[in-house]
C-alpha cells in the first residue's frame, strides 16, 4: 500500500510540478505542521517546530493501517508575502536581516493554510494561519552570515573580472561579443578558485539554513468547520483555536543535532461534541497548556508531548512520536499515545508524509 | 534589440528596475553603451549586490543621454550548475526590465515598460554551468 502511494504521489508531483523551476524538497522534519491540520488534533504532534516559510508547500499523510488506495489527509500552506506578491525570492533572501541576533519579521514569515481530513464519516476543513514573533539567532548563525557575504563578494570580483563589460568590445548581443563571452565564461568556469569559491558558498548556505534559534516565539490560529455523512447541508462550526509556542533549541555535537524544549499555550472553542441525548452538539471552551522535548539526530527526531487541558477533569494528551526523513520528499512518521477524548483517544500512527515544497521556483506571473 | 520609445525626452530622466526570477548565484549589471559604434563605449551604471541578480529602481541618467546615442544594456550572470535541464531552465526563466521615463515630480510616468528576456538573448557554457542573459534596449 505505502509503494502504491509512494508512486502515485511522485507521479503526482512529476505532473503538477515537471519543470526545472519547479525544485521539489523538503527541508525540514515536520510535515504536516500546518495549522489547518494541527487544530484537528489527529497529528502525531500538536507542539510543532517553528519552520522555514516555503512559498507553497502540499502534504498529504497516508497511515500505513488505512486501507485506501490514496490518502485522504491533504494540507496546503502558502506565503502571501512570496506568493501573491509579483516578487521572486532571491539568493540573499535567504540570510537577509537573519544577520542579526534578534529579529522579527511576523509580514514576512506569515503563512495561510487549508487541510482536509476525514475520520469516520465526518469530513473537517480548516484553514489556519501562522507566523513567527520573535527569534534569537544562535552565534554561529550570525558569524556564518557575516562569512557567507565575504564569500560572496570574493565570488562577485571572480566573476566580474571574468564577464563584466570592457571597452573597447563589440556591441552586446552581437555575433561577435557572443562568441567573446562564451569564450570568457568557459575561461572563468576552469579556474579553480571559481569553483571552490561558489561551492564553499552553497555549502554554507545549507549549513546556515539548517540552524536552528536558541529562542523563538511563533503564534498560529486556525477555524475548522465539518460535515457529517458527505452531507453538504450538514456542515457547521467545529472549532476554533488559536496558540503560541516558545521553543529553545540546544546545539549538540554534529552539524544537524539538537535538543529541543518548547512551552505551548492554546485557546480552543469547539462544538463537535454530540450530545445523544438532547441531540445537540455541546459547546465547549478550553484552555490547553503544555511542554515538549524533542532530540534531533540529523534525519532522526524523537519527541514526547504533553499538553494538560485546564478545567477539564483530568483531560490531557500525552504523545510520544518519531520521524525520519526518507528522502527530500518523504517522511516516515509516527506517533502513539493518548489524545484529549475520554473515549476513543488512543493515537496510533504510522505512515508517510509525503511534502512538495514549492519554494520561490513556482511560477509566479 | 528592444525598443524604449521616449515621450519627453527634453525634460525627462530614465529609471531602470532589474527584476531576476532565480535563487541560486546571480549578477547583473546595467551599462551604457554607445550607440552605432562597432566598438562602443560602455559604462557600468549599477551592478547587483553580490549573489543577488536584483537591481531595484535606480536613476540612469537623463534621457537626452540616452535618446538614439546610448542603448540601456542589462547582462545578467546566473550560476546554473544545479540545474539539470538547462533547456527546459531556459525556457521557463523569467527576468523583468522596467524602464520608466519621468520628471522625478509627483504625477503619472510620461513612459513606462517592462521587458522580458528572450531565449535568444542568452549564452550558455560549454559545461553548461553558467548563462548570460544580455538585453540591449535601444532608447528612442
Amino acid at each position: 500500500m505505502i509503494r502504491k502511494f509512494i508512486a502515485a504521489s511522485l507521479l503526482f508531483s512529476r505532473v503538477a510540478f515537471a519543470q526545472e523551476t519547479g525544485e521539489i524538497t523538503v527541508k525540514n522534519l515536520e510535515l504536516p505542521s500546518a495549522p489547518a491540520f494541527a487544530i484537528l488534533d489527529y497529528s502525531t504532534t500538536n507542539i510543532s517546530t517553528p519552520t522555514t516559510v516555503q512559498a507553497l508547500t502540499l502534504s498529504l499523510v497516508n497511515a500505513s493501517s488505512s486501507s485506501e488506495g490514496f490518502p485522504s489527509n491533504y494540507a496546503l500552506e502558502f506565503s502571501p508575502y512570496w506568493v501573491l506578491r509579483n516578487k521572486s525570492q532571491n539568493f540573499t533572501d535567504y540570510f537577509s536581516k537573519e544577520e542579526y541576533e534578534k529579529y522579527s519579521k511576523p509580514y514576512k514569515n506569515m503563512s495561510v493554510s487549508f487541510a482536509t481530513v476525514k475520520k469516520d464519516t465526518i469530513q473537517n476543513v480548516s484553514v489556519g494561519i501562522r507566523t513567527n514573533i520573535f527569534t534569537i539567532n544562535r552565534k554561529e548563525k550570525t558569524e556564518n552570515i557575516k562569512a557567507l557575504k565575504n564569500q560572496l563578494a570574493r565570488f562577485a570580483t571572480i566573476v566580474d573580472a571574468s564577464l563584466a563589460p570592457l571597452t573597447p568590445e563589440p556591441p552586446s548581443g552581437s555575433p561577435e561579443y557572443n562568441a567573446i563571452m562564451l569564450k570568457r565564461m568557459d575561461q572563468m568556469e576552469k579556474q579553480g578558485k571559481f569553483a571552490a569559491t561558489r561551492d564553499s558558498i552553497y555549502k554554507n548556505l545549507e549549513t546556515i539554513t539548517q540552524m536552528k534559534p536558541v529562542f523563538s516565539i511563533d503564534a498560529a490560529m486556525a477555524y475548522n468547520h465539518f460535515f457529517d455523512g458527505n452531507e453538504f447541508a450538514s456542515g457547521k462550526f467545529g472549532k476554533f483555536g488559536a496558540w503560541t509556542t516558545l521553543s529553545e533549541n540546544f546545539l549538540l555535537r554534529g552539524d544537524n543535532n539538537y535538543i529541543s524544549l518548547y512551552q505551548y499555550a492554546r485557546f480552543l472553542a469547539s462544538e463537535m461534541d454530540y450530545d445523544a441525548v438532547n441531540g445537540v452538539y455541546d459547546k465547549d471552551q478550553r484552555f490547553d497548556i503544555g511542554t515538549k522535548v524533542e532530540l534531533q539526530l540529523d534525519k532522526l527526531s524523537l519527541g514526547y508531548e504533553y499538553i494538560k487541558r485546564l478545567g477539564s477533569d483530568g483531560n490531557y494528551r500525552s504523545v510520544g512520536n518519531i520521524k525520519y526523513l526518507l528522502s527530500e520528499t518523504l517522511i516516515l512518521n509516527g506517533g502513539f499515545g493518548k489524545n484529549f477524548e475520554h473515549t476513543d483517544n488512543l493515537v496510533s500512527f504510522l505512515g508517510i508524509s509525503w511534502g512538495l515544497s514549492a519554494n520561490n521556483k513556482i511560477p509566479v506571473k | 534589440m528592444d525598443v524604449f520609445t521616449t515621450q519627453k525626452p527634453t525634460t525627462s530622466k530614465l529609471f531602470v528596475e532589474v527584476r531576476v526570477f532565480y535563487k541560486d548565484l546571480a549578477r547583473t549589471w546595467v551599462i551604457k553603451e554607445q550607440a552605432n559604434s562597432q566598438t562602443p563605449q560602455k559604462e557600468t551604471l549599477k551592478d547587483s549586490i553580490p549573489g543577488n541578480g536584483n537591481i531595484d529602481f535606480f536613476e540612469a541618467g537623463a534621457t537626452t543621454l540616452f535618446k538614439d546615442l546610448n542603448h540601456i544594456v542589462v547582462v545578467t550572470y546566473l550560476d546554473i550548475h544545479k540545474v539539470k535541464d538547462p533547456v527546459a531552465f531556459m525556457a521557463d526563466l523569467k527576468i523583468e526590465y522596467q524602464i520608466v521615463e519621468d520628471d522625478d515630480t509627483p504625477g503619472h510616468f510620461f513612459e513606462n515598460k517592462t521587458f522580458v528576456c528572450k531565449k535568444e538573448e542568452m549564452l550558455i557554457s560549454d559545461k553548461k554551468e553558467s548563462l548570460l542573459i544580455t538585453k540591449v534596449i535601444a532608447i528612442q
